[in-house]
């Protein structure tokens, strides 16, 4: 599948053979981000190809 | 993906196999925060909770869970914010903090490190240490101090459960086992600490985070400028990692602590002084507090 990524303000089409496989090349575990889809959080399972996904990190504070 | 009760998921609980639509999911975040206040009896009905308050996601979270438990279990409960002195960094988490206890009619109360020891974490030299001891020292001491002046009997603070599994490999890394025992769900050393209770210790940093989210909370999701310095950041990765691909990982591992934690704080124990300089609470004659203030200033004299 390729999805196109946007993280921090920054886009980008990454391909990989799941959403979770995408995600690890992008350097964010699953466990590590949260997806929205169209401003809306979404679940892992609902990324289908050539969806436009933002992540938000869920690392903040110090 | 759909919830049991039919509405769109917008959660997989992937250490249960759970999918949660935002109601469920927020009803679960309100049963495991309500379930580790009683588990420890973290509050008990006419206490007074000092909230140590950044304005980030999980002392926010915290402090809106505190507001709401207070529906059915009358206490006191007042917001420390403490400004460490980093540009850029604090002034919008400050504004945030100030922001949300606004709009739920929580008394705040504001104290810098410039004005309480004449030094900011900007100006903090490296080369005595790194800019997140020094800011966790000095931050711990001021809270335990403002929380006791305020008349606190508890002191409550956003630690969730990565920041708790985090703390339990570092000390373990690092061979730290009197920190290791204090890292437990509750500690009194003496009393001149006010015990800290930490109700979000058994809820995933990324729950509370959804949580932040979903309940549309105003919080600053900045990062600190120093965060990278920290041994931290390489534990949180290796976790997240782990977790994505065993998911439960977290949750042993805190079980497994929390079993080991009396054995710990019964083995690792030291008399608790005063401190010959400040009078605050400390293991040895003069507190760490002091020691690294006067490391900073005999550095600035040279």
């Amino acid at each position: 599948m390729k999805v196109q990524i946007t993280v921090d303000g920054k886009t980008n089409w990454i391909e990989g053979q799941s959403i979770e496989h995408i995600l690890e090349q992008c350097g964010y575990p699953i466990e590590s981000v949260i997806l929205l889809k169209e401003g809306s959080v979404v679940v892992e399972d609902d990324i289908s190809d050539h969806d436009a996904v933002e992540l938000l990190p869920v690392a903040s504070g110090g | 993906m759909r919830c049991r009760c039919g509405r769109t998921a917008v959660y997989h609980r992937r250490q249960s196999g759970q999918y949660l639509c935002s109601t469920c999911f927020s009803k679960s975040i309100h049963s495991k925060f309500r379930k580790t206040i009683r588990a420890y009896n973290y509050i008990k009905k006419g206490d007074t909770i000092a909230v140590a308050l950044s304005g980030g996601k999980d002392s926010t979270v915290l402090l809106h869970l505190l507001w709401d438990l207070q529906k059915d279990r009358p206490f006191e409960m007042a917001a420390i914010i403490i400004d460490e002195g980093i540009s850029n960094y604090r002034e919008k988490t400050i504004g945030a903090a100030v922001k949300n206890c606004n709009t739920l009619g929580v008394e705040s109360h504001i104290f810098s490190f410039e004005q309480e020891f004449g030094i900011t974490i900007d100006a903090c030299d490296p080369n005595v240490c790194s800019h997140c001891s020094f800011c966790g020292v000095l931050r711990r001491y001021l809270l335990n101090q403002k929380a006791r002046e305020l008349g606190a009997g508890k002191l409550a603070v956003g630690l969730n459960l990565d920041d708790e599994v985090q703390s339990v490999l570092m000390n373990f890394l690092r061979g730290d086992l009197f920190r290791f025992g204090r890292t437990g769900p509750s500690y009194t050393e003496s009393p001149h600490f006010v015990p800290r209770i930490k109700p979000l210790r058994t809820i995933l940093e990324k729950e509370v985070m959804l949580y932040a989210v979903l309940a549309r909370i105003d919080v600053d999701h900045s990062v600190c400028p120093y965060a990278s310095e920290a041994l931290r950041g390489d534990i949180r990765d290796f976790l997240d990692s782990m977790e994505s691909k065993r998911p439960t990982t977290k949750y042993s591992l805190l079980k497994s602590y929390d079993r080991l934690v009396p054995y710990f704080q019964e083995q690792f124990t030291c008399p608790i002084s005063l401190c010959s300089r400040c009078g605050e609470p400390t293991v040895g004659t003069v507190c760490k507090t002091c020691s690294m203030l006067e490391a900073i200033k005999k550095m600035k004299e040279r």
